[in-house]
């Protein structure tokens, strides 16, 4: 198998190690943070370097505020967390504008927006307006505020958070603002060995142990890392087989909403990701199968049960291009 | 090409094709045949192959395409050439026809003409490239012979389905060229785009087109037209004169009623005077009666206005199939004169064959010769029907016969006053001689023409019997009288030698008396000796012939298996006789005159075994020769076909039995032979691109986990599917399939400059290859038993 792992690596040799050795710095701090999710821990950070929004929806307690702070603390950037209720208005997210006794002047105060990574949690308790202006700063990474355009970091991810078991006095995100995200993951319980040395590492550990760790990547190179993924090569068979799994999920008997041409190129893109993530500068079919159940998920628009047959149904309907 | 012309440019040509071979085919069918039924053949044995390969062949290339639209690599190369096989395919069917003349030469001696082997082939040809005609020039090749075809048919065709046919093709053709050059002829369209067709515009045309055409040659008057639509007593006034079907034949066919110059088979109402002999004669009341004084033959007088007096001799025209003089001239222009053509056979038999043709009987043997049966006033009488010329033989017909063979003879250089006429008679027709004093009986049942010869020309027409084997087996054969020594008659006095009677007692034991008594003789005679036509017999005195042949020599010409089949009944008490005279043989049918000529050369020897008085059952016992017998039911024909399989079944059971080990051995192994040459061609094809030889062995891999049943399921990723399956194997192997996967990935995904790896150098690669192909098995995949990697 090594001599197989030094194909791959170095093959992909234009990678600069550093590079590498980012990536591997973020993901060992959220490996530490969420013990045992391996998997969701990489989908998050391909999320991350695919500049896409993450909507997690699981049960309280198993995690999702953690994910996100320590996303926060290993990008080295400004962590905020809005608890969304539905008397949450636009401006208490966006920031607002108040008038300053001293200065005489109008002065704008940030809102949670421009942190770095921001967790909304319960975005479904928000009013629909406080949502959109969310899902508006999340399109645009800019807000609009007095007629007064504030550019959001470049880097702004946000983590959005959604309990499926209380519905009660809930907004249900529409369809079209579900879009908007690059996937919906859910974190769910750990194995019972990851949670005896979830337990062993609590005792004693007085901080976070990402607080400890510090940032991993320095100012500029979270960037540097997202624009090295927006380059990683898609051949013509993979576009080939995105567009096909594309209209197979529209023509599905049981999919009410297709993807659309914004949901395919985050698709893409985080395809991408994932090849990077994988040491690779070429996607490869398996990066877009491993994709397909958190881009599709937040999608399709069915109901949550049937979801994974269906996007079974549909990956294996196309075929994968290789030799025919 | 348009786009959008392709697939209706296929579909067309191969709706040409069709409609041509059908109308090549009624053209070419036997007469007599029913139309319909040719038309269901064709459809069924040719058409609808050609079109379910069409279909089949049409999904292949459907599927490349939307793979060369993927940018496949390997498929796109593929696409624009036809396939090998395909090609071959078509090749094999053009041979084919020759094949099978070659064939039924080898087979039955006698084959079909050429003219319809070339036919057939380019027909096969025509449909091979109609399978494959979305290439332009494939489809431009097979409209070609589709045209050929359809012209054949037109010229050799006759009856309205044809001309249906060739009408319906007329359309499609047009609409075939329409498609095929829309794009050129199209003006004002912008480029690039594809030209819809102007269906709806091609409908007008040709519904304006077809109105103007019946309107320019039509017929003027409505009532014309109608004549052909409304059924009526008279029917239409359409004549050809060179018609050969429909309400009697045309005139330059038949009758030649208006100025006949040539003499023939001819069954036409004119009769020509000429100083060959003829049954007729133009005796006429008005003139009186001519006075012949050299020969006096007999003849019939025929009406005045039926004959005409010619100066010129008229040239005679007696070879079969030309039943009719063509007579192409007007009588005010006679330029040129029919080819004399001198018959070549004796006669020319249409019908059935083979035909067994008694000329004399053999009753009395003395040892060395046999003399003929003297003539006996039991032959039945003839008796003539009310309408016609036909006659009908008056005598009681034992239970023994089933169905009928109607046979047309018509004699040609044949000399003699007996009429050639299939045994079993029951009916003739002697052209118009309509006078039973014309016909007698000479010696043995032999029907003969009373003080003449049968002249040349003349047309016999018979109804015969067929003796059915099976019934008579189950009637009882009379037995031989006690033979009455009359001492006024020396020449009946042959004796039986012991060795021979012996003989005949043994090959029948075990048989009850009667029919299949009979057959076992004649088929030990037929079985155990030899057809040799130069032996003679030794002329030694005191040598018996039959004896000698029987018991010695073991071959001999045609009358020592006739004498000997007698001899051996009459010893075993069944009345029998030897006969002389033609065997129409099945090798001289001639496919172009459709008769079967009957030369000097088919003069044969064979016996008759007495039914009941008056009726005798034709035996033969020499090898080679066959009885007709009745025609088979559909269910005989299918038990004897099953005997048959059956009994070479059982004749070569052994060759059988290996074949169906060796068979059922490699339907069972096909996998493993079928992976041992995909191997091979592998091994074979080692030196391409480093690229390619990753690929081709994946390729490998992927047959081998299909036959090992572990199919990847399109959808599933070669990583997804291999990696699960590597797991099972150890260290080095595992590796191996794992990097493979992985290089194949690589080449595939990868951008087009990426550089291989420095770690792997060429060679590196191609051993790993190697190594997979040697490690990973046919059964190593069966051996990975796991459940089906998710």
């Amino acid at each position: 198998m090594r001599k197989a792992d030094d194909l791959v690596t170095s093959d992909s040799s234009l990678l600069i190690e550093t590079e590498q050795g980012l990536i591997e710095g973020i993901r060992s701090t959220l490996n530490g943070a969420l013990r045992g999710k391996t998997a969701v821990n990489e989908f998050v950070l391909a999320c991350l370097l695919a500049r896409g929004h993450l909507l997690v929806e699981d049960l309280p307690g198993l995690g999702k505020t953690t994910v996100a702070k320590a996303l926060a603390q290993a990008v080295g950037g400004k962590f905020a967390r809005v608890q969304c209720t539905p008397d949450l208005l636009p401006g208490d997210i966006t920031g607002f504008r108040i008038f300053d006794q001293r200065t005489r002047e109008f002065e704008f105060l940030p809102g949670p927006v421009f942190a770095d990574v921001l967790l909304a949690d319960e975005i479904n308790r928000a009013t629909p307006r406080t949502q959109s202006a969310l899902l508006e700063a999340m399109a645009e990474q800019q807000v609009t505020i007095d007629n007064v355009r504030h550019v959001l970091s470049p880097t702004f991810f946000v983590i959005a958070t959604q309990n499926p078991v209380e519905q009660h006095g809930t907004y249900p995100l529409p369809e079209a603002q579900l879009d908007r995200f690059a996937m919906k993951l859910r974190i769910g319980y750990p194995e019972k060995e990851d949670e005896r040395a979830m337990l062993a590492a609590a005792v004693g550990a007085s901080r976070d142990e990402a607080e400890e760790r510090g940032p991993q990547v320095g100012p500029g190179e979270l960037q540097a890392l997202q624009d090295r993924v927006a380059r990683v090569s898609v051949g013509s068979l993979l576009r080939n087989y995105l567009v096909d799994l594309a209209h197979a999920t529209r023509s599905h008997r049981q999919v009410a909403l297709g993807v659309s041409p914004r949901g395919l190129l985050t698709w893409q893109r985080l395809a991408q990701a994932r090849a990077l993530l994988q040491g690779r500068d070429y996607a490869t079919p398996d990066d877009v199968q491993d994709m397909a159940s958190p881009v599709l998920e937040v999608r399709l628009g069915i109901e949550p049960e049937a979801t994974g047959r269906v996007i079974e149904e549909i990956l294996a309907s196309v075929p994968v291009p290789v030799l025919r | 090409m348009a786009d959008v012309g392709d697939r209706s440019v296929r579909r067309l040509t191969l709706a040409m094709i069709a409609l041509a071979t059908t109308a090549l085919e009624l053209a070419l069918a036997e007469p007599g045949r029913p139309q319909w039924l040719c038309v269901v053949t064709t459809l069924s044995l040719l058409v609808a192959p050609a079109l379910a390969l069409a279909w089949f062949v049409g999904r292949r290339l459907r599927i490349s395409r939307r793979d060369a639209d993927r940018g496949l690599p390997i498929t796109s190369k593929i696409k624009d050439t036809p396939q090998a096989s395909l090609i071959l395919l078509i090749v094999a069917l053009f041979l084919l026809p020759f094949v099978g003349e070659v064939a039924q030469f080898a087979l039955w001696g006698r084959g079909v003409m050429l003219e319809v082997v070339l036919l057939a082939a380019l027909r096969n040809l025509g449909l091979g490239l109609a399978v494959l005609a979305d290439r332009t020039t494939f489809a431009k090749l097979g409209a070609l012979i589709s045209i050929f075809l359809v012209l054949v048919a037109a010229s050799l065709g006759e009856g309205a389905l044809i001309i249906g046919f060739i009408g319906v093709y007329a359309v499609a053709a047009t609409f075939w060229l329409m498609l095929l050059y829309w794009n050129d002829i199209a003006l004002s369209v912008d480029e690039g785009r594809s030209k819809p067709l102007p269906w709806s515009a091609a409908l007008w045309v040709l519904a304006i087109v077809s109105l103007g055409g019946v309107a320019a040659v039509g017929p003027t008057r409505a009532a014309t037209a109608l004549a052909g639509l409304v059924p009526t007593s008279g029917g239409t006034d359409w004549n050809d004169p060179d018609a050969r079907g429909g309400v009697n034949d045309g005139d330059h066919e038949v009758s030649a009623s208006e100025n006949p110059q040539s003499v023939g088979y001819t069954q036409s109402e004119v009769y020509l005077d000429s100083d060959r002999p003829s049954l007729y004669d133009t005796f006429n009341d008005m003139y009186g009666e001519p006075f012949k004084i050299k020969k006096s033959e007999r003849m019939i007088a025929l009406p005045s206005n039926g004959v005409q007096e010619q100066k010129e001799r008229p040239v005679e025209n007696l070879q079969a199939g030309r039943e009719f003089p063509l007579v192409r001239r007007k009588p005010d222009q006679p330029a040129r004169r029919p080819g004399h053509r001198a018959a070549k056979a004796l006669f020319y038999l249409k019908g059935p064959t083979p035909v067994h043709m008694r000329m004399a009987t053999y009753a009395r043997f003395d040892g060395k010769a046999w003399s003929e049966q003297p003539a006996n006033d039991l032959m039945p009488p003839l008796d003539k029907e009310k309408q016609g010329a036909w006659f009908r033989l008056v005598h009681f017909s034992p239970p023994v016969y089933r169905g009928g063979l109607s046979h047309q003879i018509k004699i040609g250089l044949l000399d003699s006053d007996a009429l050639p006429v299939p045994a079993q008679l029951v009916r003739f027709r002697v052209g118009s001689v309509d006078r039973p004093d014309f016909f007698g009986w000479s010696q043995g049942g032999i029907l003969r023409m009373v003080g003449r010869t049968v002249p040349a020309g003349t047309v016999i027409e018979t109804e015969s019997q067929v003796v059915d084997p099976t019934l008579l087996a189950q009637i009882e054969l009379p037995s031989l009288p006690v033979p009455a020594r009359r001492n006024d008659d020396p020449s009946d006095q042959y004796v039986v030698t012991p060795e021979v009677a012996e003989l005949g007692k043994t090959w029948v034991s075990g048989r009850s008396r009667g029919w299949k008594q009979v057959e076992a003789v004649v088929d030990r005679l037929r079985t155990e000796y030899r057809l040799d036509r130069e032996a003679t017999s030794s002329d030694a005195p005191g040598v018996d012939p039959v004896s000698d042949f029987l018991l010695r020599s073991h071959r001999g010409a045609d009358y020592q298996f006739a004498s000997a089949a007698v001899v051996l009944l009459r010893s075993l008490g069944y009345p029998a006789r030897v006969v002389s005279g033609f065997y129409a043989e099945p090798r001289r049918y001639d496919v172009r005159t459709r008769h079967t000529s009957v030369l000097r050369e088919d003069v044969h020897f064979w016996a008759e075994v007495q039914v009941s008085m008056g009726s005798w059952a034709t035996i033969e016992p020499s090898p080679g020769y066959h009885v007709l017998g009745p025609a088979p039911t559909l269910v005989e024909r299918l038990a004897r076909v099953l005997a048959f399989f059956g009994r070479w079944g059982r004749d070569h059971r052994n060759a059988l039995g290996l074949c169906l080990v060796l068979a059922v051995a490699a339907l069972w192994y096909r996998r493993e032979w079928l992976d041992g040459i995909a191997t091979l061609v592998w091994r074979w094809n080692s030196w391409g691109a480093w690229r390619w030889r990753v690929l081709a062995t994946l390729s490998l891999v992927e047959r081998r986990s299909r036959w090992a049943g572990r199919p990847r399921p399109p959808g599933k990723t070669p990583v997804r599917w291999y990696g699960p399956i590597a797991k099972g194997a150890a260290g080095e192997t595992r590796d191996d399939m794992d990097r493979l996967v992985r290089l194949a990935d690589w080449i595939l995904y990868a951008p087009e400059d990426a550089r291989m790896a420095p770690t792997w150098s060429e060679h590196d690669v191609r051993s790993m290859c190697r190594r997979v192909v040697r490690d990973w098995t046919l059964g190593r995949f069966r051996a990975s038993a796991m459940s089906p990697p998710r």
